[in-house]
């Protein structure tokens, strides 16, 4: 059994992540910081008119400023160093309006979201592929947070040799 | 031995009370000059080993020792000491 | 105006480009492993380093050394891996050379026969188009060819940055990591930000053709495989079948050397520093040996733990003559010279002239610090001892047995390195005796060590105790001018 696993080179991959580090705390938080505001930029400017379908149903209206407040408030929370436990609970929320702003487009692609039957299928969207992006990348940077590759504001790396 | 030589980061300069003290402890090893077999000594600095060798123990230091048997034609040896040794004879 | 097609001699380097790219990426990363950790500052201070890609922890209770901190990577990321630095770096600096050559080839072939349109754009207006070009691959779908070319806004960019941007970029950084050019050009290391920040900026150019090649096969088969592929074998879209087969072949062929590759390198490694070390050599000798160095850093870039690579004898013999300041320390120089001479500690430093001199130190592995040493100028000792005519090297034998000293490099033996007569009148040439106004410390060489700056570190040979002028090496040791030629399969000279 574990010959097999070898074979599909899940085992090698993952030693292969586990001999790569980080110590760039900063560049790390202000990475997700801009990845953050970038989806609460996304949400704003289709609040404010930007949305391809108009008008759009005030749900969603009110899940867009929902996000935004989310993203602004787990950005925030990132960047208080005098409060570790504060600092993780931003990096928890990030993840799960990117979580939920993924689920949500895509819903809104497939199954559908009451009111906007002209999203399904949409995928050509650009700034909605780009959101996209966007959130996964912040997931992927929070578990490279979590898994160890990467350490957050204010944690800094003890490699005292 | 220049004034430099005294600067070398590695020594450690000995009191007095230490170097009697190192004596009273060669004289009780019976230690012996390994070129003239003479007994007197005079007690030197020391060095730690512990950091800097890999076979030494984590206490262990060297103390130098000078032969003084006029005659002696390689005066200059040592003997190791651990630390408690060394600070607590 | 030309027509911007696909031309024999741009399908013929696109593949060797496949083979040269790939080599050095494999060679690069093995060189990475032996010291596998990247700063920002010359001082390569321990705990201060932006990545790592190690596991290994050090003591905090025992000296330890580069050596000990060197990494061990699989044949599969590194060539030839099983950490093998010497194998590594002669693969890297061979299809360098070969690299450049054919670079070189391709600029002269692209600006003279008009191809260079390809990659430079015609207009600014490139730029909107690019953004454009963007925002429809965001959306799943394919943007426009230029009209006329055989590349989208995007991609032409794109080459144009990895051509004209990239592929400079990797060889001035490189270029920024040799000891020679360092020595010499001091300034030139300054530009990059230093040595360090020259390495990780080098490690940058890495993952960027990483991505290049990520990005370049996804291009290939969203845009369509068989077509593409025929274009870059027969310069048209025609016989897709053939274009196929053809690609896989060379495909095959390019594993197959890498193969062949990491398996001479594992089983025959004298053989590859002998043949590849042959070519290397002779460009370093021609383009490197003329550089002098001329560095004066000033006191506030002195490191405040300059690193540390060797353990010193562990042997009693040393330790006494440490604990009595190496009185009884004697240097002998003999062989190939009219007067063999014996030196005590006093003596060399009674010799007065004293030299000092600040100075960046690069060790193989990649590390380096800034450090001051003072000594006997090298070219002192020569106008004393007097070389014969036939001398032509001198070979330095020290304190150390590595087999008792140094576990973590592989091999036994008394250290001792082989060293040109011809660089040892180089102006900061130095047997040094104090290192930042103090006796050379036991851990970097005491009493004493050499210091030749245009060298890569581990010519600077520590623990000194005999220097013989001789006509030829190739009767010391295992016949390579030095332990780590010997044993590890470095390159005698190294100004890279």
């Amino acid at each position: 059994m574990s010959t097999v696993v070898r074979w599909t080179g899940v085992p090698q991959l993952i030693s292969f992540y586990r001999y790569i580090a980080f110590n760039v705390p900063r560049v790390t938080t202000a990475v997700g910081i801009a990845v953050l505001l970038g989806i609460a930029a996304i949400r704003l400017y289709w609040l404010v008119g930007g949305f391809p379908v108009s008008p759009y149903p005030a749900y969603l209206g009110g899940y867009f400023g929902l996000l935004v407040a989310m993203a602004i408030l787990a950005a925030a929370s990132m960047v208080v160093g005098s409060a570790p436990g504060l600092v993780r609970f931003g990096w928890v929320l990030g993840s799960v309006v990117s979580v939920a702003s993924i689920a949500m487009y895509v819903t809104s692609r497939t199954v559908g979201l009451p009111g906007l039957p002209q999203l399904v299928r949409w995928w050509d969207y650009p700034i909605g592929s780009f959101a996209m992006v966007l959130a996964g990348l912040f997931v992927a940077l929070h578990g490279s947070v979590i898994t160890g590759m990467n350490v957050a504001y204010p944690q800094r790396r003890d490699w005292h040799d | 031995m220049s004034a430099t030589d005294t600067r070398r980061q590695e020594i450690i300069v000995l009191t007095d009370e230490h170097k009697n003290r190192i004596l009273d402890q060669i004289r009780h090893r019976k230690e012996t000059c390994p070129h003239c077999g003479g007994k007197q000594f005079s007690v030197g600095d020391a060095l730690y080993l512990g950091f800097l060798f890999r076979s030494e123990d984590s206490d262990a230091y060297m103390v130098g020792l000078t032969c003084t048997n006029p005659t002696c034609l390689a005066p200059r040896t040592g003997i190791r000491l651990s630390r408690s040794e060394l600070l607590n004879t | 105006m030309v027509t911007l097609d696909y031309p024999a001699w741009l399908r013929i380097e696109h593949w060797v480009n496949v083979l040269f790219v790939t080599l050095l990426i494999r060679s690069g990363i093995e060189i990475l492993g032996t010291h596998p950790k990247l700063y920002w500052r010359d001082d390569s201070k321990p705990g201060t380093e932006w990545a790592r890609f190690t596991r290994k922890t050090m003591p905090t209770d025992k000296l330890y050394d580069t050596l000990d901190e060197e990494e061990s990577y699989s044949s599969f990321v590194s060539l030839p891996g099983h950490k093998k630095l010497g194998m590594g770096r002669h693969w890297h600096f061979f299809t360098v050379i070969g690299w450049m050559l054919t670079g070189i080839a391709y600029y002269v072939l692209l600006f003279v026969t008009g191809q260079w349109h390809r990659y430079i754009p015609y207009s600014w207006s490139i730029f909107p188009e690019a953004w454009n070009d963007i925002l429809t691959y965001l959306s799943f779908k394919l943007p426009p060819l230029l009209p006329g070319e055989p590349l989208d806004a995007i991609q032409k960019l794109a080459y144009a940055a990895v051509i004209f941007l990239l592929a400079p970029f990797q060889i001035l950084t490189g270029a920024a990591q040799s000891p020679a050019i360092e020595a010499q050009f001091p300034w030139f290391v300054q530009l990059w930000g230093g040595r360090q920040s020259a390495r990780s900026l080098h490690f940058f150019g890495l993952l960027a053709f990483i991505g290049f090649i990520a990005v370049h096969l996804a291009m290939v088969v969203l845009w369509g495989w068989p077509q593409l592929n025929a274009l870059m074998i027969f310069g048209q879209v025609r016989h897709l079948g053939w274009a196929l087969a053809a690609s896989l072949a060379i495909i095959a062929a390019i594993v197959v050397v890498h193969i062949a590759a990491t398996v001479w390198s594992l089983k025959s490694p004298r053989t590859v520093q002998r043949v590849l070390g042959f070519v290397i050599s002779r460009a370093r000798l021609m383009f490197l040996r003329p550089m002098v160095s001329r560095q004066h850093y000033p006191r506030s870039a002195l490191s405040a733990e300059h690193r540390v690579n060797g353990k010193p004898p562990d042997s009693d013999e040393y330790k006494v003559m440490a604990v009595h300041h190496f009185v009884d320390w004697k240097l002998e120089v003999g062989g190939l010279v009219e007067h063999p001479m014996t030196f005590t500690l006093s003596e060399l430093r009674a010799l007065g002239d004293k030299q000092t001199q600040r100075v960046l130190h690069n060790c193989i592995q990649g590390w380096s610090s800034v450090g001051e040493w003072s000594g006997v100028p090298f070219r002192h000792l020569i106008k004393l001892v007097k070389p014969l005519p036939q001398a032509r090297y001198i070979c330095f034998l020290t304190m150390q047995d590595t087999g008792r000293d140094e576990p973590s490099a592989e091999g036994t033996g008394q250290f001792y390195e082989v060293l040109d007569l011809s660089l040892a009148g180089h102006p900061q040439c130095l047997l040094a005796y104090e290192m930042n106004g103090a006796p050379l410390p036991i851990k970097h060489g005491a009493p004493l060590r050499l210091r030749i700056e245009t060298q890569v570190g581990f010519k600077m040979a520590k623990w000194i105790n005999r220097i013989e002028f001789v006509s030829d090496y190739h009767a010391i040791g295992q016949g390579m001018g030095g332990w780590r030629e010997d044993n590890v399969y470095f390159d005698k000279d190294v100004e890279i």
